[in-house]
């Protein structure tokens, strides 16, 4: 019987794992715990203007194409851990696999049931899918809009979970980062002020077209929300920031000819040619090195941020958009406990630098569960791991049979 | 299968046997460390270029100057001091290191720095008991720290070294990490006070931020400048550093004992590696393009790989996870995995003009009597078979040609029909997602690349009935088979005259780019040109 591996997380990682590992003769269930493959990824706009400029969102699409296609690779979606014991060589674990919940309408006729919870409805295809873990309903039962709709009878609301548990040869963890939670630098008024938005917020609606941004509108990026600060415990870049802020201000400005600002502490490389693109940033931007300290409402409710500016006199400037780039913050701490496996220095799951073993032998983690790392980073990270976990099977293989 | 086919696949018959053996192509210890690497894990390595790590067999003085071949079928023709001579290998993997060029005279300094090659042991151990010149570059002083260097503080006073990182040109986390390998090594040191001017702090990457802040505690002293930078002059006594404390807004003057300035990383340029990878002018000096077409190590070569600075890749954790990484896709094998079936060439049509030879991104072709077209390397695309003057290329299947696909696509419609070509790495994908929203009216024709769509398939297209036609390819920098989409692109710009004569619009024939996850934009151009119709 081949040789099978439990990834945990349907992200770009999980997903590339679980393509390598069936490459390699090697089974493979994959669980995900929203209700759609792909992560965070999968709500990332497309970054392009006249040319790619390589962000790897798209490599999502690719990779799923793969996984389908492969038989040894068995994807559970609204899937949990629950529990995993070390039993005799292999890993018994304990799934927890809620049904699908869709709402059988099209994107148009769910923008028309004005869902209070930003991400909770996802259009899929020809369906929209409902996520359980942003739903009010699923929250606090406060809302009932779309289970009174129409199309509220697909939804199987009174199906419970299904119970799942099976014998594992290793562990891969690959549930990815959280981002930043902006809210707790109130500060910023995030949730608050309207016009205050994370990058992340915008991101689908850059994909699916509904951001509304006037033509010449004034959009601020400010750097670094929650990465590089000790007064919240993050004593790391998320690396992947300045990317997304720079690549998302081209886009913003090639499609609503925004005028850009970014606030900034130091700009990272994020391309083969960075000297060229980063020159490229400050001739088309306006770069400020200084990190604003407060956000308020001006008189008509627009953002007005306040700044160190020239000769460190504090300058307040009003924006038409203030967009958060919210760094990487460590997942799952409940999968630390299941699985019994240390965090690293950071907070993220797994061992220091860019390794993939853990504490316990025969878990393993990839991608960005394991630290800020970027789409093509996480993909070959998560290689590394499939060799890491290649050697750990055919030790294993080698000293029970 | 077709008797002529035997001499395009035939097991062995035009370029040898299968082999398993993997050269590793380097230049300095990066070379030797994938080569063990490798080797221990128990793959038959062999290094050129470099000398190797315990058993490992290399031919340290060997060039390789052609490779000819595919995946497990290389033939490699080195020149080493020894003459001439030819090996068979089964993968290749350029792991040549960075070539370093110093700033030094980019921001003003001159550095004395002697590249570390050329200096003998003997020397090495004299300037380390000695006094180093004032100026020299980061990697130098990197491996003095690391073969015992110490800095010798005159009585009573301060010794000063003063790092120049990114200054001129953009730094990265590799450079600045090497400075925070000596800063910290430094501070083991008493009265040594370490100094880094930068523009910006490269911190991206594992562990950086949290080392910068503690060398920082620890003493070392960090000025960043946004426009003007510190400037140089020279005295008698040596080099003087002038600049203004950017947050003092106070002017200094420092006499630092050492500078050290950073260098600029770019990957070594090889040439047969190059030449090799067909498509590789689009993308030099690197050895694949910055596309996650191909993802980690891969080439859009098969059974070439690229690893570290070859790819941009400068930090040695990532590095590390390169290597690593490597081994996954050698032991996955194949060649990075086309389930389509591969075109192949009609002995008996080609007149061996070699236009497919050229124009295939993947280097899947090589010729014999007639072109051959390698069935592991073929991607798919389909460009060949559109740029093949003589149509001497088809897939092996489906039994349907574009062109039998383009008049079955088309068969019964309308004439306000729009006929689609969308490409299946990018288009295809957003097409089944907004079909539902699209009128009944659009006709798509999914081809693996929009290169393969020529000429003669639009104006098939237009004579089966559609009004108009809409290609739908990959962005630039995006295109699976790197200009595949541009080929489409130009073609379409060359018709523009045919259409005219022969009456019909050409804006009719329109191409869009888009990803697989830009629905509007395809969705936009579609009915852009429905409108029309």
């Amino acid at each position: 019987m081949a040789q099978s591996v439990l990834i945990i997380g349907g992200g770009v990682s999980g997903l590339s794992a679980a393509y390598e590992l069936s490459g390699l003769g090697i089974d493979s269930i994959l669980i995900e715990n929203g209700p759609f493959l792909g992560g965070l990824v999968s709500q990332f706009s497309c970054k392009a203007v006249d040319s790619c400029q390589h962000c790897g969102a798209c490599y999502l699409e690719d990779i799923i194409g793969k996984v389908g296609a492969s038989d040894s690779a068995q994807c559970f979606v609204g899937a949990n851990l629950t529990d995993c014991r070390w039993d005799n060589g292999q890993f018994h674990v304990s799934l927890s696999i809620t049904p699908q919940r869709i709402l059988d309408c099209t994107t148009e006729e769910a923008n028309g049931l004005h869902c209070p919870a930003p991400g909770a409805l996802i259009p899929i295809g020809s369906r929209v899918i409902l996520d359980e873990r942003r739903c009010l309903y699923f929250k606090d039962s406060s809302c009932h809009k779309c289970i009174d709709s129409v199309f509220g009878e697909t939804l199987k609301l009174d199906v419970s979970p299904e119970l799942r548990s099976m014998n594992v040869d290793a562990v891969l963890v690959a549930s990815g980062f959280t981002p930043y939670d902006a809210t707790n630098k109130p500060r910023f008024g995030y949730g608050k002020i309207k016009g205050v938005v994370t990058a992340l917020d915008i991101e689908p609606k850059l994909r699916n077209g509904t951001l509304e941004l006037n033509p010449g509108a004034k959009v601020a990026f400010i750097q670094c929300v929650g990465s590089r600060d000790l007064k919240i415990d993050r004593n790391y870049c998320s690396r992947v920031c300045c990317g997304y802020a720079l690549r998302m201000s081209r886009l913003l400005k090639n499609k609503y000819s925004a005028d850009i600002t970014v606030f900034f502490m130091d700009l990272q490389s994020y391309e083969r040619f960075s000297e060229k693109a980063l020159e490229k940033a400050r001739n088309d931007y306006r770069m400020i090195r200084a990190i604003p300290s407060e956000i308020r409402p001006d008189a008509e409710g627009k953002p007005e941020v306040l700044f160190s500016g020239v000769g460190n006199r504090t300058q307040a400037e009003v924006f038409d958009m203030v967009v958060l780039s919210v760094g990487m913050s460590p997942g799952d701490y409940k999968l630390a406990k299941i699985l019994s496996i240390e965090r690293n220095i950071d907070g993220f799951l797994g061992g220091e630098g860019e390794s993939v073993a853990t504490s316990t032998p025969g878990i393993f983690t990839a991608g960005a569960a394991q630290g800020p790392k970027s789409i093509p980073e996480s993909v070959s990270h998560t290689s590394r791991a499939v060799k890491v976990i290649m050697d750990y099977l055919n030790q294993k293989g080698g000293g029970a049979e | 299968m077709n008797s002529h086919l035997t001499f395009i696949t035939g097991e062995g018959a035009w370029f040898g046997e299968r082999s398993d053996r993997v050269l590793i192509i380097g230049n300095d210890q990066l070379g030797a460390k994938v080569a063990e690497k490798l080797f221990l894990t128990g793959f038959d390595v062999t290094l050129a270029g470099a000398a190797a790590n315990g058993a490992v067999r290399a031919l340290p003085m060997a060039q390789p100057i052609s490779i000819k071949g595919f995946v497990d079928r290389f033939e490699v023709e080195f020149t080493s001091d020894k003459g001439r001579f030819t090996e068979r290998f089964g993968r290749i993997v350029n792991a040549c290191g960075a070539q370093l060029k110093s700033k030094a005279s980019e921001v003003g300094l001159v550095d004395s720095t002697k590249s570390p090659e050329s200096l003998p042991m003997e020397e090495q151990r004299t300037e380390l008991g000695g006094q180093l010149d004032q100026v020299i570059t980061l990697s130098r002083f990197e491996e003095l720290l690391k073969n015992g260097y110490a800095p010798h503080p005159d009585f009573g006073k301060w010794f000063h070294v003063s790092f120049l990182c990114g200054l001129s040109g953009e730094s990265d986390p590799s450079t600045f990490s090497q400075v925070l390998n000596c800063v910290e090594k430094l501070a083991s040191f008493d009265r040594v006070q370490p100094y880094v001017f930068t523009k910006n702090l490269k911190v991206a990457a594992s562990g950086l931020e949290r080392r910068y802040r503690t060398s920082r505690q620890s003493g070392a002293l960090f000025f960043k400048f946004d426009d003007e930078g510190p400037e140089f002059q020279l005295t008698e006594a040596g080099w003087t550093i002038l600049f203004t404390d950017p947050l003092l807004n106070l002017d200094m003057e420092l006499k630092s004992n050492l500078i050290i300035v950073d260098e600029h990383k770019t990957p070594y340029y090889q040439p047969a590696v190059s030449a090799a990878i067909q498509s590789s002018p689009a993308y030099q000096p690197f050895s694949s393009p910055d596309s996650m077409r191909f993802p980690g190590v891969l080439t859009p070569k098969a059974g070439i790989y690229a690893v570290g600075s070859s790819r941009g890749v400068y930090d040695e954790d990532l590095i590390n996870t390169d290597i690593d990484s490597l081994i996954t896709a050698l032991q996955m094998g194949g060649a990075g995995g086309t389930q389509q079936p591969s075109a192949f060439v009609d002995e008996f049509k080609c007149a061996i003009c070699l236009t497919c030879l050229r124009m295939c991104p993947h280097g899947a072709i090589g010729f014999g009597t007639k072109a051959i077209i390698d069935p592991q390397s073929c991607q798919s695309c389909g460009i060949c078979i559109a740029e093949c003057p003589m149509k001497a290329i088809q897939f092996e299947s489906p039994a349907l040609t574009l062109g039998g696909q383009i008049e079955a696509a088309l068969a019964g419609r309308g004439a306000k029909t729009v006929a689609a070509f969308l490409c299946a790495k990018s288009a295809a994908e957003v097409y089944s997602q907004i079909a539902a929203d699209l009128p009944d009216y659009v006709a798509p024709v999914i081809v693996n690349c929009a290169g393969s769509v020529g000429p003669e398939e639009i104006l098939k297209a237009l004579t089966c009935g559609a009004a108009a036609v809409l290609v739908a390819g990959c962005y630039k920098g995006n295109c699976a088979s790197i200009y595949g989409t541009t080929l489409a692109e130009e073609r379409i710009k060359s018709l523009n005259s045919t259409l005219t004569d022969a009456g019909i619009d050409p804006e009719k024939v329109q191409l869009v780019r888009v990803a697989a996850n830009t629905n509007d934009r395809l969705k936009q151009a579609i009915l852009e040109l429905c409108g029309q119709c």
